[in-house]
């Protein structure tokens, strides 16, 4: 029993989770159907698949204010340009112009030395106007079908999107785990300092993860642009980076850096989608589910904190007892 | 310490570089159109900043005290439906008294979150945020709400002038003065910027570190109670989703103002000036025709200009 519990207050993450289904199939017994929790997952792989990229960069200590311009300006480009290069040409330039803002972002914030949440807040306006001008503010629809068939197509029960998204949770576990840049990661998050000191190349590291935040962000849009079929400038303005942050420390990351668990983002991911779900199943009022994810993310940070608090103090009395016994 | 009798013009300009390359801009979009320079374009400019202005002057208090207030966007939008509901149900007085104390009620529950649960102000916020959108969406229904009598003297605050001067300007220069005479003279005001730079110090010297930071909230959330009385009187009516993104531009304002992000260290003046260039090239863009997106290109240019420069003068920047 000891270990349960420690187990659920160590993954905070999961507890939630587990609560979340409690609560959900109390509500609504329909919510537990098969098909409604593979429809669950097939909504929100979009929103996973850019916390890959963000919990990259929270692991590392930043975080990346563009991504929610930086969806609908790779969503307008990935429909627009269809016509003259392509659907391939038109989503490698959508995913070039998401690599050249992130490295835009790293370079300025690793190599010039400028806050980053000031850098990427101007990435951000920067991107709003581009996702605005480029379409001359209207809303395109994408010209070839075959991109709306990727984006609403199915394999069994499971997206086409889905799959992308395990695919690509799997890459990015294996290079957080066995790679160095992975490592990296975690110790520069950790302790810049330190992990300077030993020999890692910290800008570097931090470079590189907004390069692939920047990536992820416009790959997020691409898929956007294609399950709907369209783009639009307001796409994920004003707070799709937002949500994909909390989902990230919903899922135990810790902004300050050098702690998270890729697999517990996409958790985090899963526990905002449930939310949203549960409520368009009991036709709640809107303002419901707004409500309960504010204030789902509010308590967990309580919880999180009040735990951490109990945690240490009792290290400090085992601590001090150990000392008195000594002496 | 500066000595104040010689008065150092380099240095002054130096010191105001931000306010140098708002009037630069303003003369570039002038010599293009000339209509730029009448007397009605300019207090446009300043009736269209107002509401940033006076939220910014809350949002400094925030961000020197080490945080972020992420909720504003949505505290716009419920105060502005509250100010219409309930001028509405109980008049005019009653209704700017609540409105204000709405304000005031979201500040201390945000400043209690941050200043005495030490939770990350950044994501609390954020949950802040979501929790008044809902609430803005329950009190008024999800409806646009409008005022019955569209003449009461309420709408004076959007819509007046006194003279050539719009009240709403008078109210935001009113505003950022006390503001800023709070900031500056008083011992608050040096609680902040000292709470900002190192709590732990302000800690053991005898300060409520807490207290202080939970205020800075408090002054946040009646700046913004205040702005969204300008916002709504000015058209006579609130939207639900009002005061949407809002947030990013008064932060953005703060940031070009030359405030530290880490805290301690920014002045209202400046982020009234960084809220100025704002409006300008608001306006600016609008009047030559262009889109008015074209803007956020140039705010953002704008702002990695200001923070490169700013952190080669205090000879930060990394060489590499």
């Amino acid at each position: 029993m000891k270990k349960v519990t420690s187990f659920l207050t160590n993954n905070i993450a999961i507890t939630i989770l587990i609560l979340m289904i409690i609560i959900a199939t109390i509500l609504d017994r329909s919510f537990l159907a098969p098909a409604n929790l593979f429809n669950v997952f097939n909504q929100n792989s979009i929103k996973g698949i850019m916390a890959i990229g963000m919990t990259f960069l929270i692991l590392n200590g930043y975080f990346d204010m563009s991504l929610c311009t930086l969806v609908s300006l790779a969503a307008a480009l990935s429909c627009g340009l269809q016509n003259q290069i392509g659907i391939a040409g038109a989503v490698l330039v959508s995913l070039l112009v998401g690599a050249l803002v992130g490295i835009i972002n790293g370079f300025l914030v690793a190599y010039v030395g400028i806050n980053g949440f000031v850098v990427t807040l101007a990435t951000m306006l920067g991107c709003r106007g581009l996702a605005y001008i480029y379409p001359n503010e209207k809303s395109i629809v994408a010209p070839n079908m075959s991109f709306l068939k990727f984006g609403i197509g199915k394999l069994g029960p499971i997206s086409y999107i889905s799959i992308l998204y395990l695919i690509l949770m799997f890459i990015a576990w294996f290079v957080l785990r066995f790679t160095n840049h992975g490592r990296n990661t975690y110790a520069a998050g950790g302790n810049a300092a330190a992990s300077a000191n030993a020999g890692i190349d910290v800008k570097r590291t931090i470079f590189i993860n907004f390069v692939i935040c920047g990536v992820g962000s416009a790959l997020g849009g691409i898929l956007y642009a294609a399950s709907l079929g369209s783009s639009s400038p307001a796409l994920g303005w004003p707070d799709m980076h937002m949500l994909v942050i909390a989902a990230c420390v919903l899922g135990g990351a810790k902004l300050s850096g050098g702690y998270g668990n890729l697999w517990f983002s996409m958790v985090g991911v899963m526990i905002l989608g449930i939310v949203i779900n549960i409520m368009s199943i009991t036709g709640a009022a809107p303002w419901v589910s707004t409500f309960c994810t504010g204030a789902i993310m509010i308590a967990v940070l309580i919880a999180d904190k009040l735990i951490t608090d109990a945690r240490n103090a009792e290290a400090l009395k085992a601590a001090e007892e150990a000392f008195k016994s000594r002496s | 310490m500066q000595d104040k009798k010689s008065f150092d013009f380099v240095r002054f300009v130096k010191s105001q570089m931000l306010l140098v390359a708002g009037i630069v801009i303003f003369l570039i979009f002038g010599m293009i159109e000339h209509s730029f320079f009448t007397q009605s374009n300019i207090i446009n400019i300043f009736r269209q900043i107002a509401v940033i202005a006076v939220m910014g002057a809350g949002m400094t208090y925030a961000i020197i005290g080490g945080n972020f207030d992420l909720s504003v966007g949505s505290l716009l939008s419920l105060c502005g439906s509250v100010i219409i509901m309930s001028t509405n149900k109980m008049g005019p007085v009653a209704a700017i008294v609540f409105t204000l104390f709405v304000g005031c009620a979201s500040g201390v529950v945000t400043g209690y979150i941050c200043g005495y649960l030490h939770l990350n102000s950044m994501v609390a916020t954020l949950g802040m945020m979501n929790v008044l959108q809902a609430l803005t969406l329950l009190y008024s229904g999800g409806n646009f709400v409008s005022l019955d009598n569209p003449d009461i003297w309420i709408v004076a605050f959007g819509q007046g002038n006194l003279g050539i001067v719009p009240i709403s300007v008078i109210v935001m220069i009113i505003f950022c003065v006390i503001y800023g005479i709070i900031l500056t003279r008083t011992v608050y005001g040096h609680n902040v910027k000292a709470v900002g730079t190192n709590p732990m110090t302000c800690k053991y010297s005898g300060i409520n570190d807490n207290w202080v930071v939970m205020t800075t909230f408090i002054m946040s959330g009646l700046a913004t109670a205040v702005a969204a009385i300008l916002l709504a009187t000015r058209g006579g009516g609130a939207q639900p989703t009002m005061g949407l993104g809002y947030e990013f531009d008064v932060i953005t304002a703060v940031i070009l103002g030359g405030a530290d992000l880490a805290g301690g260290e920014g002045s209202i003046y400046r982020t009234f000036v960084g809220a100025l260039v704002i409006g300008i090239m608001k306006t600016g863009f609008v009047i030559l025709g262009m889109s008015v997106y074209y803007q956020y290109i140039a705010e953002c240019i704008i702002i990695l200009i200001a923070v490169f420069l700013d952190l080669r003068a205090k000879g930060t920047v990394r060489k590499s």
